[in-house]
């Protein structure tokens, strides 16, 4: 059924990504392809991997911004995978009742047997986080890895999502949104989390945690222009200082 | 948005078989033998028939297709999927009993004439409900569809008519609605046209309040599908021209045909029209922008 839950349980499964420590090494999105594929849906496929225009159906996605003020500039790596939002807008649109918000954690998911491949729910997704496979034509997108987290048959350090597990700086935690006493909504209470696109209305649970101010972004003007004082012109003596004159004598 | 070619002939002869269902419903079509009857309504039917054929070749799984009349009660496709086959049911009794009896019941036409517009009216709420597209989502988006279907169904029936009675009819009310659909287009062309999503990659990303954000390297080296599915900016260089010419041909060229009185460009009129309507939808979603594309470096 594509109406979102009447009564949902107040547990919301999602993520807190920090983009202070994320280092854009795109390891989650190179494990969550891996775990995905090989998971309970179709395989994630590709379309001429190793040639010219490759297309795929990946889950996760790093994006790299660069954050500029007038005095400095400021490079942020963002992974972005579906918010698995309260409201989700993929949910209510779906005509078959394939898209789907569990009513036990909040996870969105595909049923990929109904699904038509219309691709309505992509449409109506602010953050571009489904993608129609190219191969099996029904829409993917993140699962929160449902098949490990609640899978007795793997350890439990593994029983998060494959993209958390595999982060290699840690900026990537999982567990419930809904609870205020939760690790991860204590973290987001320290650290100012916040929301993608609050206008857009659709209260996702996936929270992003800003970056700490960097303490040589607040050189003051007189260094900034010291530097590049020093930049234009290298002081060079010697052989090499001659070599520099007579080609800059050229032209 | 990528405008696809299976969904510009879906909405818009769709829009033209409805518009032409909510005529005959309301008995403005003159038959001379009760075969006519058969045909006009068969014109009609294979319009909005063709249309959602049209449509299916838009899915992914077209088999599947009837799982789209479940969730009418959340999903506007889905409402449109059943309006549009209770539509056609209701538009063959009425055609049945017609010939049958050889008199139309107008309880039944007016249920015809009101299903088929409800219809229209859920096409463009699948769309001018997604709020990631600000151009859609307005509310004046659903009155352009209904309207436009209006009008294509009346100079269909204005057409037939001259064949039927060989003489102009119904000028005056046809020129009415052909501006009124006119007016309606031009509004939601300066207001909805304009309207922005009040989103921006500052906001999307949330990184505002350090700066403004633009991007530096995009996740991939190639197009993916979002960006194929909703990048979509070739139109936009021509977007003023091909405004102009769908304008000329979907109500300028019908005005001055009808008001000639030559019997042949009368004929010609729904022909025009309806390509002048093609241009309009194609516009639709060549010049719609989606949010998404704030993630890849685009600010609306």
């Amino acid at each position: 059924m594509t109406m979102l839950p009447e009564n949902p349980s107040p547990k919301k499964l999602g993520l807190v990504i920090d983009l202070d420590i994320c280092v854009g090494c795109h390891a989650c999105v190179v494990n969550c392809k891996e775990w995905n594929t090989g998971s309970e849906g179709a395989p994630l496929s590709d379309i001429n991997a190793y040639g010219a225009e490759q297309s795929g159906s990946w889950l996760n996605r790093i994006h790299t911004f660069e954050v500029t003020t007038e005095k400095t500039a400021q490079v942020v790596h963002f992974p972005k995978s579906c918010l698995h939002c309260t409201d989700a807008p993929c949910v209510t649109v779906c005509p078959t009742g394939a898209s789907y918000k569990r009513v036990e954690d909040g996870i969105v998911l595909v049923n990929e047997d109904h699904c038509i491949g219309c691709g309505l729910c992509a449409w109506s997704c602010p953050y571009g986080a489904r993608e129609m496979d190219p191969v099996e034509q029904v829409m993917k997108k993140c699962t929160l890895c449902v098949d490990r987290i609640y899978n007795e048959n793997l350890p439990e350090e593994d029983r998060v999502p494959a993209c958390v597990r595999t982060c290699p700086t840690g900026a990537r935690a999982f567990g419930d949104l809904g609870d205020p006493e939760s690790e991860v909504s204590e973290m987001v209470r320290e650290r100012g989390g916040f929301d993608l696109m609050p206008e857009q209305g659709t209260a996702p649970v996936n929270k992003y945690l800003p970056p700490r101010e960097k303490q040589h972004l607040i050189a003051s003007d007189a260094q900034a222009t010291e530097t590049q004082a020093k930049n234009q012109a290298p002081d060079v003596a010697g052989f090499w200082g001659w070599v520099d004159s007579a080609l800059a004598k050229l032209g | 948005m990528r405008p696809a070619w299976s969904i510009i002939v879906f909405t818009s002869l769709s829009g033209l078989g409805l518009g032409m269902l909510f005529w005959f419903g309301l008995g403005f079509v003159t038959l001379t033998q009760p075969i006519d009857l058969l045909i006009f309504s068969g014109l009609a039917l294979t319009a909005v028939i063709g249309g959602l054929c049209s449509s299916l070749l838009h899915l992914g799984h077209p088999e599947r297709a009837f799982r789209a009349l479940s969730q009418w009660r959340s999903s506007w496709l889905s409402r449109e999927g059943v309006f549009a086959v209770v539509t056609v049911g209701v538009a063959c009794l009425y055609a049945m009993i017609w010939f049958t009896d050889g008199q139309r019941s107008a309880s039944i036409g007016m249920l015809l004439s009101a299903f088929s517009m409800i219809t229209v009216w859920a096409t463009a709420m699948i769309y001018g409900s997604l709020k990631t597209i600000a151009r859609w989502y307005h509310p004046l988006t659903p009155w352009v569809y209904v309207s436009l279907s209006i009008c294509g169904g009346l100079v269909a029936v204005v057409a037939w008519e001259q064949m039927m009675s060989g003489s102009p009819v119904l000028v005056e009310l046809t020129t009415g609605v052909l501006v009124l659909a006119f007016v309606v287009k031009v509004i939601w062309w300066r207001r909805a046209g304009q309207s922005g999503s009040g989103s921006t990659p500052e906001s999307a990303t949330g990184l505002g309040a350090m700066g403004q954000v633009d991007l530096l390297m995009s996740p991939h080296t190639e197009e993916n599908w979002l960006q194929h599915e909703m990048g979509f900016v070739v139109a936009r260089k021509h977007a003023q021209r091909l405004s102009q010419i769908a304008v000329v041909l979907a109500f300028l060229l019908p005005l001055l045909a009808l008001w000639s009185g030559v019997s042949w460009a009368i004929l010609a009129i729904p022909f025009v029209h309806f390509v002048g309507i093609m241009i309009e939808r194609w516009l639709f979603f060549a010049e719609a922008k989606h949010v998404v594309t704030l993630f890849y470096g685009d600010r609306h």
